[in-house]
């Protein structure tokens, strides 16, 4: 399928497909494995890993009986039984990658090829095919667009999936084929496009078209990013486009700007890896020194003992045999089952995150998913959090919150209160007051966008077959409702047209919308009102305007005028018609229709952060100028003789706006006299005529025409923040995780939304560094390095992409200096290739990373971090399909992280170290025992024992640690800083891991040594018939021994017992006595009756009560002083947990009834306690020294006491506010009567005990804003 | 789900401790009880011993029956791993057989190098071809008459029904290929059991009734047939009574007693750290930081 040759240029020739067969088809593909190609290319990735190499070579030296210690059937089994599960487990994922690759191929396409229209699956679409697309398709490919229902060609995309932007963009067909706008005409169309070979720039396309392939006199015109529509773009505001593919499958941009699939390690894997190698060196040393000991004593002493008959010359290889035996007995040091134990594991805690019904979001019931089965521990060691702005933090619906018009401020009244809703402004508008009738006026007038009518028919046609989720939900916001009347306009447009092909899939694809924006609806009592705007025409039908915006800000400033009665109704090329609907003093609402004519739009670009329109009103022929832009820009441009008191009245507001995170605008406007709208328009023409230069000439004009304003107001629009963003990020920085932001979206708007969501605070200091070329951006840098080591304080990073880019390719170890050092890095303007070389950046220092995002722009990012996590938002599903972890909102990262990462994390790292210690255990008993056996490496255990003990005795109770929990998850909440637990790895390091060591090693010493010393020679003696000790008896007391042993380390290893636990783990203690009896009686087993004898023999019972005893005493002893002397913080924590509980206090509520429960969680987010440590304030001092920190805390270090203090105080003064939540602990300890109590100076959460465990400060608006935080 | 969180507190690591050092320690005394009770005589007698001897022995106190009666060998690797793997089971059930299963056997495998099923050695294997053959006898020395020493029912009793079972036909015992020609004979299938540890005793007859009484003499003939100097080992004889516990296994006596006294010393000071030192349980101050 794939081109041999290197491609130099595409020619492309519209309806000649065999001029275009070399290029490949349309089938995309994310899968790993054909049929044919799954059993040999999975059996080489499993034996890539250096444990399966190592596990293959033990089991083929286990099928030489001379150096088997045990039957080889005991390695073989689980051998293969491991590689089939891992064979199944992965066909599995690529089934479902198959799976989903075959629906998006299988989307049947309309197309026009060789002159003739026909219906093709995606997959099947080739370059050179013309496609047909109607509104709100997605694109298959890559596409020319060559004409579109619009007789000027053009029409409108949105490139969500590719660079995550979700405003509409135009795109022009060029003028030689705009005309062709119809299949007929297509199907004669012989053009030919020569463009380049595949490449990943999405800014990019250098390309030219001929329209006649045969003219070779023509010219060919040339083609530019503006007539292209990519793969993954979805078709709006038009009708219908027709398009010639040109790059196709996975060389279309969006295909080459997807990495391939990685398979993913945690970091615990490569952990378990570099054990394995440490483990693996000391077997070899193991080996080398007993097989060295094994030869001399053979020598020495074996040679002498007639009844080993050693032979007088030995083959060659006779000296390998010895050290060979002692390499497969203590083989088992790296035990086979722990891969398959960790698999399982790994895959239940993706079930566990599947099942979280905490993670549910009701309203749109969408719940985590993992689509990565294998990563869940790396999800507690995140060091950097990598998010997307728009859809990921903010919900990406604007709202129009607040204005100043005229110096005076409204909708301040409340946090969260409109200003559409405050009394004075209504008042003002009932009044007619001038300025705030111009301000709305420019509001309604000064903008790009498109009304559009929806005859109340077609909605209801639509509602009517989808009731059942319209009444179910209310309250829709627009954005949901504009979906929903886009669907309205494709039934129109199927009715209408008779060259409309393929209803039937068409309406395949809007149930599919439909589905997704029902499964996006957000209820939102504040939009409600602004939503529907019905109109009575003329003929009193029932009419709708719905707003089609290429920005959603314009968008909120129109519904906004149109709420205060200023109402846009039609756009027309030259002409705008608004509806005054305000009220009349005699005759109560009064309905005015106004036509202005548009004269002239200056538009909005990024460099002149200003927009302006020329009007004239129909009728009284006054002219207009109305301007609205940044705050700067504005007050520079305004009339000289503006009040001052008024100026600085609206600086003022426009700060306070700023401040609370909103997008602000500022309007003024000038009448324009007849003469100088001559002037200007002359003068305009003239530039715009010129071919050099045009656009600085025409800077200027306008520059100069864009004066003396009068000063309307300001506007406040809110980006609405999702729910819960802040509090999430105060908490998951507590967590001590670096939160960074990597957005395509402007600079002050990354600025707006990074305070607002607590990424910076308000008085953070900010660095910006800028620059285009390289020498520009090394001064900046330099220059804050010098700023910082002046003021040594927390600063916060913004970078562009441009300057990104410069930086990372020549600048990268002074960047990542300044980044890792900063509190917050916000890279604004990014490409998603650029978010990826961020995130890399950080990887490469060894840093664990996640990347959040909701778009397709997120997807590289998404695949290059450790964790990917996709939001599922309103932009597709692409960053949900690459992500490694799904959630809906950002809000449950924090509990994705928090509780199953940390938990997860906690849970492998006990059940890994765990696995090695009982092998490790197992094999030193094995090695000892040889010193009493000539070192001929011999096994103490049975064949059936050494099974036994790997495959069902110690591998399945661990299973049961699977929900063990150190601390439980509301007091992870509580504390953030038990996180650090797991990102700082106290769970699983050297330290550990040696500590382990040594309890296998002691362990293993003191059950051999006392089994020797106990069945020593001459002394032992069996009581009932008086037979002296025989190997199978003092094998399977050893092996009671340890079960035991084993038994009683998962018990003391276990911190959450429940009746799953005693059941397992006594229940297999149970297990093992019977199945040993029942072993014990066929005849054919080599323990043939030797059970019956070791139970009835006292010797036995006693000698595994010493050895339980002995072995576990230093455990207790280590653990019990540790956690009373040197306790950690999780340890304290779990103590008070402890001790609470039994006492009945408040920690369980949780755990009782809902009610409680949502109490509860009210608690949460404001958890300011004190009492915990836990001041809001991360500490690194404190947390990051485990052991230690419960002695440093002790002593007072007077600059942590002063902040303290600070917010203690802050605290305190704050708390008459509030509301207590108090638990009567009465003598009784009837602990049920828990009720909200108004006090004023008691908030703690327990009244009555001084010394709390949970202050709150939970504010009344926290009661209806927080209600999932658990 | 509900569930407990244990923890290691004073209040229940004390107590632990206190109860098990009583428990250790009522242990160690009944143990040392038992074991006072046991009377054991043991001998060696390879060092002067040529192919005949005679060896006395004079108990202290009466040995009431069971007197057990083994012998005892040093520096034997029954353990070794070459050693216990050269026999085959299934030949020691009777079952034939063929040249090829015996490759189990090695070295000792069939007669001459013979690669023919007939000439496989019956039965084959290292333990079953260094089958311990000294002899003893015991008698009243004053009265030269036997003591009701009994060689039946030494070996397991599932080991005579069920793992040893003559072949058919039975083996022919001058041929050379035979090694044992009874495979149920009681010394045999001691023997084949074989021990865990190089010191070992075996048991070889056992007084059923009666007693060794005390200051009398008795006298044991040896037939002194198995080679141990070559390899340094020793041989002994011994007699032994038992007691619940078997025999005088003061070993683990000792182990109980120490670790009893070593708890008993643990949980005194675990209390004077808690009484003295100790801190209060699910306090807050412990965790934060400028709490007095």
């Amino acid at each position: 399928m794939r081109r041999k040759k290197k491609e130099t240029l595409r020619r492309v020739f519209a309806n000649n497909s065999e001029s275009n067969d070399r290029y490949i088809n349309n089938k995309v593909t994310n899968s790993k494995y054909h049929w044919w190609s799954f059993l040999p290319i999975n059996l080489w990735e499993q034996f890539g890993r250096f444990m399966n190499q190592y596990f293959l070579i033990i089991a083929t030296l286990q099928l030489w009986t001379e150096i088997a210690p045990v039957d080889p059937k005991t390695i073989w089994g689980p051998l293969s039984f491991i590689f089939l599960l891992s064979a199944i487990k992965s066909g599995l994922d690529d089934l479902n990658r198959h799976r989903v690759d075959k629906k998006a191929n299988e989307r049947i396409f309309h197309v026009i090829r060789d002159c003739e229209p026909r219906d093709v699956m995606s997959k099947n679409i080739r370059v050179g095919d013309i496609i047909y697309l109607k509104e709100n398709m997605e694109s298959p490919c890559d596409l020319v667009l060559l004409s579109s229902s619009n007789k000027d060609g053009s029409c409108y995309i949105q490139t969500a999936n590719l660079d995550g932007e979700t405003d509409l963009k135009t795109r022009v067909a060029l003028k030689g084929t705009r005309v062709l706008n119809s299949q007929g005409l297509l199907s004669q169309f012989k053009g030919l496009i020569e463009c380049k070979p595949p490449n990943p720039e999405i800014y990019l396309f250098d390309s030219r078209l001929k329209m006649e392939t045969n003219d070779t006199d023509e010219d060919f015109l040339s083609l530019s990013v503006k007539q292209t529509i990519f793969q993954g773009v979805h078709l709006k505001n038009t009708k219908f486009i027709y398009g010639l593919s040109v790059y196709t499958g996975n060389e279309t941009k969006l295909g080459m700007n997807k990495l391939p699939p990685e398979s993913k390690w945690t970091k615990i894997d490569r952990q378990i890896n570099n054990m394995t190698i440490v483990i693996f060196c000391i077997q070899f040393l193991l080996v080398l020194s007993l097989g060295a000991l094994g030869s001399l004593w053979k020598s020495k002493e074996g040679k002498k003992k007639f009844y080993l008959y050693y032979p007088r010359d030995e083959e060659w290889y006779q000296f390998l045999i010895i050290p060979l035996r002692f390499l497969l007995l203590i083989s088992l040091m790296i035990p086979i089952s722990v891969k398959v134990t960790l698999d399982i594991c790994k895959s239940l805690y993706a079930l566990f995150i599947n099942w979280d019904l905490k993670m549910w979001d009701y309203d749109n019931n969408i719940g985590a998913y993992a689509n990565n089965t294998s990563i869940s521990e790396d999800l507690g060691q995140i060091e950097y959090i990598f998010s997307d702005k728009t859809g990921t933090l903010t919900e990406n619906i604007m709202e129009f919150k607040k204005c100043s018009i005229a110096g005076i401020s409204y909708g301040n009244k409340h946090k969260h209160s409109s200003a559409l809703k405050d009394p004075r402004l209504c008042k003002a508008i009932k009044n007619q007051q001038p300025e705030v009738i111009l301000f709305f006026l420019n509001l309604a007038l000064n903008n790009t966008i498109v009304p559009i009518k929806i005859k109340n028919k077609d909605r209801i046609a639509v509602n009517s077959s989808f009731s059942q989720e319209d009444s179910r939900y209310d309250d829709i916001s627009v954005v949901e409702n504009s979906k929903k009347i886009d669907i309205a306009i494709d039934y129109d447009s199927n009715d209408d047209s008779d060259d409309d092909v393929n209803v039937g899939s068409d309406e395949d694809e809007i149930l599919l919308k439909l589905d997704h924006s029902g499964e996006t609806k957000k209820k939102d009592k504040n939009l409600d009102s602004l939503n529907e705007h019905q109109v009575k025409n003329e003929s009193g039908k029932q009419k709708k305007i719905i707003y089609k915006a290429s920005s959603p800000d314009e968008e909120a400033l129109v519904k906004a005028a149109s709420t205060m009665g200023i109402e846009f109704v039609e756009r027309e090329t030259k002409t705008l018609t608004l509806i005054f609907n305000l009220h009349d003093a005699k005759s109560g609402r009064n309905k005015i229709k106004r036509q202005y004519e548009l004269i002239k739009t200056l538009n909005f670009t990024s460099d002149r952060k200003r927009m302006s329109v020329l009007i004239k009103e129909i009728g009284t022929q006054e002219i207009y100028l109305f301007i609205k832009g940044a705050d700067d820009e504005i007050f520079k441009r305004l009339d000289p003789q503006t009040d001052e008191a008024l100026l600085e009245k609206t600086k003022n507001d426009v700060e306070n706006f700023a401040r609370k995170g909103l997008r602000t605008l500022l309007f003024g406007y000038r009448a324009v006299t007849g003469k100088e709208l001559k002037r200007f328009l002359k003068e305009y023409k003239t530039a715009n005529n010129e071919i050099e230069g045009r656009e600085r000439e025409l800077e200027k004009i306008f520059h100069k025409f864009e004066q003396n304003f009068h000063l309307l107001g300001a506007t406040a629009i809110e980006d609405k923040l999702q729910d819960q963003v802040p509090e999430t990020i105060r908490i998951l920085r507590e967590a001590g995780i670096k939160i960074w932001m990597l957005t395509g979206d402007k600079y002050s708007t990354s600025l707006q939304i990074s305070k607002a969501c607590n990424l910076i605070p308000h008085n953070g200091i900010v660095y910006k560094i800028e620059g285009g070329e390289q020498i520009a951006v090394e001064k900046c840098i330099k220059a804050i390095f010098q700023k910082i080591a002046v003021n040594q304080q927390n600063y916060y990073l913004f970078i562009g992409g441009k300057t990104l880019e410069i930086a990372l390719n020549s600048l990268k170890s002074k960047l990542i200096k300044l980044c890792i050092n900063a509190n917050s890095v916000i890279c604004c303007r990014t490409t998603p290739q650029q978010k990826s070389k961020v995130v890399k950046m950080i990887k490469d220092l060894k840093k664990m990373t996640l990347a959040i995002g909701d778009g397709g722009n997120d997807v590289t990012m998404i695949q290059t971090a450790h964790i990917g996590v996709g939001i599922v938002g309103k932009e597709g599903l692409q960053a949900v399909r690459a992500s490694d972890y799904s959630i809906s909102r950002f809000k449950f990262l924090l509990r994705l992280m928090l509780v199953h990462g940390r938990y997860s994390y906690y849970r492998t790292a006990f059940i890994v170290q765990y696995s090695f210690y009982k092998a490790i255990f197992f094999c030193v008993i094995q090695i000892i025992y040889n010193f009493w056996s000539g070192f001929s490496g011999i096994s103490f255990f049975n064949s059936m024992s050494v099974m036994t003990y790997n495959g069902i005795f110690t591998a399945f109770p661990i299973f049961f640690y699977l929900h063990d929990k150190d601390v439980s998850e509301e007091l992870i909440y509580l504390n953030p800083q038990l996180y650090l637990d797991s990102s700082k790895g106290r769970f699983f390091n050297k330290k550990t891991l040696f500590w382990w060591f040594v309890r296998a090693v002691y362990q293993g010493a003191i059950t051999m040594l006392f089994l020797a010393f106990i069945f020593k020679d001459r002394d032992y003696l069996y009581a009932m018939d008086g037979s002296g000790a025989d190997q199978a008896l003092i094998s399977m007391t050893g092996f009671t021994a340890v079960l035991l042993l084993q038994t009683f380390t998962l018990a003391l290893e276990t911190k959450h017992w429940t009746l799953y636990n005693h059941l397992i783990i006594w229940g297999f203690l149970i297990f093992y006595y019977l199945s040993s009896l029942l072993a014990n009686s066929l005849p054919n087993f080599e323990m043939y009756y030797a059970m019956f004898r070791t139970f009835s023999d006292p010797i036995h019972w006693l000698a595994c009560l010493l050895i339980n005893v002995v072995a576990q005493l230093p455990v207790i002893i280590a653990k019990y002083w540790s956690s009373q002397y040197t306790p950690t913080r999780a340890d304290l924590i779990r103590e008070k947990e402890v001790y609470y509980r039994s006492n009945g206090l408040p920690i369980n509520i949780a755990h009782k009834s809902k009610k409680k429960n949502l109490i509860y969680s009210k608690i949460i987010p404001s958890y300011n306690s004190s009492d915990f440590g836990n001041n809001g304030i991360f500490d690194p001092i404190r947390d990051c020294f485990g052991k230690r920190d419960f002695k440093r805390m002790n002593k007072k270090d007077p600059l942590t006491r002063l902040i303290k203090d600070n917010i203690e105080n802050e605290l305190l003064k704050k708390h008459n506010e509030l509301h207590s939540i108090t638990q009567t602990n009465s003598k009784n300890s009837s602990f049920n009567h828990l009720k909200i109590v108004e006090t004023d100076d008691d908030y703690y959460f327990l009244s009555g005990n001084s010394q709390s465990m949970f202050s709150t400060s939970s504010t009344s608006s926290s009661f209806q804003d927080n209600e999932m935080m658990i | 789900m509900g569930g407990k969180n244990p923890l290691l507190t004073p209040k229940c690591v004390i107590p632990f401790c206190y109860l098990f050092s009583a428990i250790f320690l009522v242990l160690a005394i009944t143990l040392f009880v038992s074991i006072s009770k046991v009377d054991e005589i043991t001998q060696r007698y390879d060092k002067d011993c040529t192919t005949k001897c005679n060896i006395t022995i004079e108990p202290t106190k009466d040995m009431l029956a069971p007197v057990y009666f083994y012998y005892q060998l040093t520096n034997y690797h029954q353990n070794h791993r070459k050693y216990i793997k050269s026999r085959s089971d299934k030949q020691l059930r009777g079952e034939t057989l063929s040249y090829a299963d015996s490759s189990v056997c090695d070295p000792i495998r069939s007669y001459d190098d013979k690669e023919s099923t007939k000439e496989v050695y019956e039965p084959c294997g290292l333990v079953a071809w260094s089958k311990f053959n000294d002899t003893f006898s015991i008698m009243e020395e004053s009265t030269q008459k036997s003591v009701g020493f009994t060689e039946k029912g030494i070996a397991w009793e599932s080991d005579l029904d069920e793992k040893f079972k003559n072949p058919d036909p039975l083996p022919d015992p001058d041929s050379p290929t035979t090694i044992q020609s009874n495979y149920q004979d009681e010394h045999f299938i001691v023997w084949m059991r074989v021990a865990p540890l190089p010191t070992f005793r075996k048991l070889y007859a056992i007084l059923k009734t009666g007693k060794l009484e005390k200051n009398k003499k008795y006298t044991i003939q040896i037939e002194n047939n198995y080679p141990v100097h070559q390899f340094e080992g020793t041989k002994s004889i011994s007699f032994s009574t038992s007691t619940w516990i078997g025999g005088k296994n003061s070993a683990i006596g000792w182990c109980y007693l120490v670790i009893g006294l070593l708890l008993l010393a643990l949980s005194i000071s675990f209390t004077l750290k808690h009484l003295l030192w100790g801190r209060e349980l699910g306090n807050s101050k412990y965790l934060s930081w400028n709490k007095n």
